[in-house]
């Protein structure tokens, strides 16, 4: 680990964040999706319901610390520019570690203002801490998966998609009214943000064993990508 | 660092190009080999430069160098790079940039990055003069960083432009670059054209035409415009007979024909280029030797 090149990337990124109008759009998404929720009429005195912040927790995870990655890597594959100082596996990784280190932060300060703006700052608990994190660190891992194997932008907002629909707003499941025991719910259930709702439910030690096995399958892709994209670097 | 000559052309050798410290190397190598030794450069710890140069279009120059800068923790500071590189506009993003002031960048990053062993191919082309300069600045530079630095280039007089010493890769391995002078020919008397080939044709080309000379493999080529011929006749041979038509060997492999001559220009200390004056401002390696006197031999036209 060269901490050098992991404090490049992250002033590089910053940068390019700034100036990324895609980025940008993204970083707005969740906050947006927040406004609008807490504006759904409710009876006086009462709280938004836990779905909906759960919803924007989903999607923050996967706006931000999903498709960020991904796209910013799509875009490198594709006009070549992570060739520009990245010639080894070594390098890779500190250019890795220094993006997931910049996204993870600006996903955690979107979560937080986004959960200020629909007021759903009560749901926050140690436990559920410890489950965001992991569901970020799971999310970021599907985003590094897919961006380093992305040849082309167009593709990366496909993957991007999916992994927003599938993934990050799965609570809306909940919302169609499906009857209990549907094949839906139950591949729902497994998802990790229905993790965290678990977990927020005081639903025992399952969540985080999930939680768990989602992590390590994850890193085992990115480790799997890693190893493919450095053969063509 | 050696580059192994059998990877290049694919045929069993002995040889390599051996980059050493503090030392530069300049070689011509034919476009169809470019890319194996592209190839051969792969994985190998080297810090190759090629074509069109790659960087991130919504971020301006002056990001790029401080993000080079910190990547490879190197003790350079932004503003001096600015300046000696003479960078007019750092904070406009790379897309409103056209190519020449974005080829800074490569400059730079050569000085820039941490790998001892640098390698540019085709550095020259479609460049303009003032990026040689800086070329030139920038391998000062790298020399005195104990760097060692190889220039591939596709055409001969680019490879001269990097330095007065060149060599050449072909299919039969490494050579070094010397003249093919033969003084075996009898010159002719006073003629006005010069039969030249062209596969299964024979061209009479009127002299004043001709811009210039060269010799490799072998084989003298003479040069009109953007059209090449083959001349059966060796370079000294030649050179007899065009002197009276104000022709004048500036190099041991160049011939070159006054008339066409725009100017003349000084890389580095012992590196010069006769510009010829067509579209494509051919630059033709001048010796350091012969540098005063075709200064005369111009202004007495």
């Amino acid at each position: 680990m060269n901490i050098y090149k992991i404090r490049a990337t992250i002033y590089r990124d910053l940068r390019e964040f700034l100036t990324n109008y895609a980025v940008l759009i993204l970083l707005i998404m969740p906050p947006a999706m927040a406004g609008l929720y807490g504006m759904t009429p409710r009876l006086e005195g009462t709280e938004i319901p836990d779905i909906m912040i759960f919803v924007v927790l989903g999607t923050a995870l996967s706006a931000m610390a999903t498709n960020i990655p991904l796209m910013l890597y799509a875009e490198e594959n594709e006009h070549g520019t992570l060739k520009l100082v990245t010639h080894t596996k070594s390098d890779l990784m500190n250019g890795l570690i220094g993006r997931s280190i910049l996204t993870l932060i600006v996903t955690a300060v979107v979560t937080v203002v986004s959960l200020i703006i629909i007021d759903g700052l009560y749901i926050v608990s140690f436990q559920i801490m410890i489950g965001y994190t992991a569901a970020a660190v799971i999310f970021l891992n599907l985003g590094l998966w897919t961006g380093l194997l992305a040849k082309l932008q167009s593709t990366s907002t496909v993957y991007g998609a999916m992994i927003l629909f599938f993934l990050g707003m799965t609570p809306i499941v909940e919302t169609l009214n499906l009857p209990a025991g549907n094949i839906i719910i139950a591949i729902a259930g497994l998802t990790p943000v229905y993790q965290m709702m678990a977990i927020h439910n005081n639903a025992g030690i399952m969540p985080c064993v999930i939680l768990t096995i989602w992590l390590i399958a994850t890193v085992f892709l990115v480790y799997i990508a890693v190893l493919k994209r450095t053969k063509t670097l | 660092m050696d580059i192994e000559i059998q990877k290049i052309t694919g045929r069993p050798s002995e040889q390599r190009l051996k980059m050493t410290d503090s030392e530069s190397l300049a070689v011509q190598i034919p476009y169809e080999l470019l890319e194996s030794f592209s190839g051969s450069l792969h994985n190998a710890g080297v810090h190759v430069f090629s074509g069109e140069p790659m960087y991130y279009k919504r971020l301006n120059l002056k990001v790029h160098i401080e993000y080079l800068r910190k990547w490879y923790n190197s003790p350079l500071k932004t503003a001096d790079l600015i300046q000696q590189f003479n960078i007019s506009d750092a904070s406009t993003s790379l897309s409103k940039l056209n190519r020449t002031e974005i080829q800074k960048l490569d400059y730079i990053h050569a000085l820039l990055s941490g790998n001892k062993d640098i390698v540019f191919i085709d550095p020259f082309l479609n460049t303009v003069n003032d990026n040689i300069h800086l070329f030139h600045k920038m391998k000062k530079q790298l020399m005195n960083q104990g760097k060692s630095l190889l220039v591939a280039a596709s055409r001969l007089e680019d490879a001269f432009i990097a330095q007065p010493d060149v060599m050449k890769i072909n299919e039969q391995g490494l050579h070094i670059v010397e003249t093919t002078d033969n003084a075996d020919d009898d010159p002719d008397g006073s003629v006005s054209k010069i039969k030249v080939k062209a596969h299964d044709k024979t061209i009479f080309v009127t002299i004043e035409d001709i811009e210039y000379l060269e010799s490799q493999d072998g084989k003298v080529y003479l040069n009109l415009g953007a059209e090449k011929f083959v001349m059966e006749s060796t370079l000294q041979s030649a050179e007899s007979q065009l002197t009276q038509h104000g022709f004048y060997r500036c190099h041991r492999s160049y011939v070159v024909n006054l008339h066409k001559v725009k100017e003349i220009i000084t890389w580095s200390k012992n590196t010069y280029s006769v510009i010829i004056d067509n579209p494509e401002k051919s630059k033709i390696p001048l010796s350091r030797a012969k540098f005063n006197e075709i200064q005369e031999k111009l202004v007495k036209l």
